[in-house]
């Protein structure tokens, strides 16, 4: 075990798992937990992830596997999300509107899908590594992404955003500045 | 801009708002040197099985040191309701609903690596199956566990990394509705399950009788033994342990009694109740004692720190 090895990961990439745990999980401690758990497992069995081409996307890959089992475990838990404060987003551009309403119906995606989201769209993964992390074939991956895009453009359509913006997200036509 | 570049340009904005945990590493590093402790006292031969078996008749009981040899402790202390690292002990697991095939990848990606090894070891699998909503589960021993018996789950062919290796007893966190285990699964009609007994580690022979007198040998490998037995553990169950010198033990397997879907107003078999852990969060399902004169009962005692 080369423990500064570890401690020089987490130092280097510790903050950049927290934002992708953050964009994962659905709330602000759920993303602190998956980090600091994940992390913990990758500290006990870090001589085997240091080994690894990019131990980085083995963290990740960790994390995604994380989240997706605590889903599975919680789901039947009822999430009276509507009850928890709301984290406030600095609206500098006005663009607040769209971009709130889109992460919104991102985190109401099944965490498969959401995953196949941040991996792409945050993180830019090619399919064959968002399919390594996800524990799937490249097809799948096409496949869950095109779902979660179709599945945002339906629930776009049933979610609390004014019509022009459901309108916007629906055709990509409005230019964010 | 389309929708794929207003989704990055969102996710990246909503990242930017992340503000960084300050004590990341002290938490990682604590956390994870708490694991370690735990998969450390798994490997040293079972004693992170943290349970304890009440049987009427009284047991022996081995208790695994760090030198992995078993030194057994007197019959009278086998009444303890407690006492952690006792053994043997024993447990079912419902196949029921889970009794699915196994994806093989799965299985060869179960296959646990230590220290320095430079490949991953081979491992006994002593039962596995898939739920149906695709879960892959084993259990198995290796060599480096020994006796200590692992649970293990996953999907897509791969395992949990994040929990993956966890010896199966009642302290196990794994113990949710995902689970084949009996507590985990009172709400529907069980059919078959498993039945693991855990004895100690120079058991030559394990049987078991369901009316307590004709018994049937199980599969036997490493002192744990394995059956497939149909519906509950009916209440005159008995399961009997050997070694080179004999008979050493026998008793009522824990959870034997009428079956409660039959007579769900039976007070004489355990049942369990689904609570918070405090430490986790998670739900968990708990034993609770059955009424006097109750077969078996399994407390659960603390993991290792």
């Amino acid at each position: 075990m080369t423990e500064q090895s570890f401690s020089d990961f987490v130092v280097a990439r510790g903050h950049e798992l927290t934002r992708f745990a953050h964009l994962l999980s659905p709330n602000r401690a759920e993303a602190e937990d998956l980090v600091q758990d994940t992390l913990a497992s990758a500290y006990a069995s870090w001589r085997r992830i240091e080994r690894a081409h990019s131990p980085e996307a083995y963290v990740r890959r960790m994390m995604v596997n994380r989240h997706i089992s605590l889903w599975r475990r919680h789901r039947n838990r009822v999430e009276p999300r509507h009850l928890l404060p709301e984290v406030p987003t600095a609206d500098t551009t006005g663009r607040a509107d769209v971009s709130d309403a889109l992460l919104r119906l991102v985190r109401d995606l099944p965490p498969k899908q959401r995953a196949a989201v941040v991996l792409r769209y945050y993180a830019d993964y090619p399919d064959r590594d968002i399919a390594e992390a996800l524990g799937c074939s490249q097809a799948t991956v096409r496949s869950q992404i095109s779902r979660a895009l179709t599945s945002l453009r339906d629930l776009a359509e049933h979610a609390d955003v004014v019509p022009e913006d459901i309108s916007l997200i629906k055709h990509g036509e409005r230019t964010l500045q | 801009m389309n929708v794929e570049e207003m989704l990055r340009t969102s996710l990246h904005g909503e990242a930017d708002t992340v503000p960084p945990i300050s004590d990341l590493l002290d938490r990682a590093v604590g956390r994870g040197r708490h694991k370690q402790r735990v998969r450390r006292a798994a490997a040293v031969g079972g004693s992170a099985l943290t349970i304890a078996a009440v049987v009427g008749g009284g047991l022996a009981v081995a208790n695994l040191g760090p030198d992995n040899r078993a030194s057994v402790t007197p019959n009278s202390t086998a009444g303890s309701p407690t006492g952690a690292g006792t053994m043997p002990w024993w447990d079912t697991w419902t196949t029921g609903r889970h009794n699915g095939p196994v994806d093989q990848t799965f299985l060869t990606a179960a296959k646990p690596m230590y220290g320095n090894e430079s490949q991953p070891e081979d491992i006994q699998t002593w039962a596995t199956g898939s739920m149906p909503d695709g879960t892959d589960w084993v259990l198995f021993t290796s060599a480096t566990t020994g006796h200590a018996l692992q649970w293990l789950q996953g999907w897509n062919g791969a395992p949990d990394y994040g929990e993956s290796r966890q010896p199966v007893d009642r302290g196990m966190t794994w113990t949710s509705f995902e689970s084949p285990t009996l507590a985990a699964h009172n709400d529907y009609r069980l059919e078959q399950q498993w039945l693991i007994v855990v004895g100690q580690p120079d058991t030559t022979a394990i049987s078991y009788a369901a009316d307590g007198s004709d018994f049937t040998a199980m599969d036997v490998h490493d002192g744990i033994g394995v059956m497939k037995i149909d519906g509950y553990l009916p209440t005159g169950a008995r399961v009997q342990l050997s070694d080179p010198s004999g008979v050493y033990a026998t008793g009522t397997p824990y959870g034997a009694g009428p079956d409660p879907q039959a007579s769900p107003t039976s007070g004489s078999a355990a049942t369990t109740t689904p609570t918070a852990s405090p430490s986790s969060g998670y739900a968990r399902a708990q034993t609770a004692p059955a009424s006097s004169g109750a077969p078996a009962q399994i407390t659960p005692t603390p993991s290792p720190h």
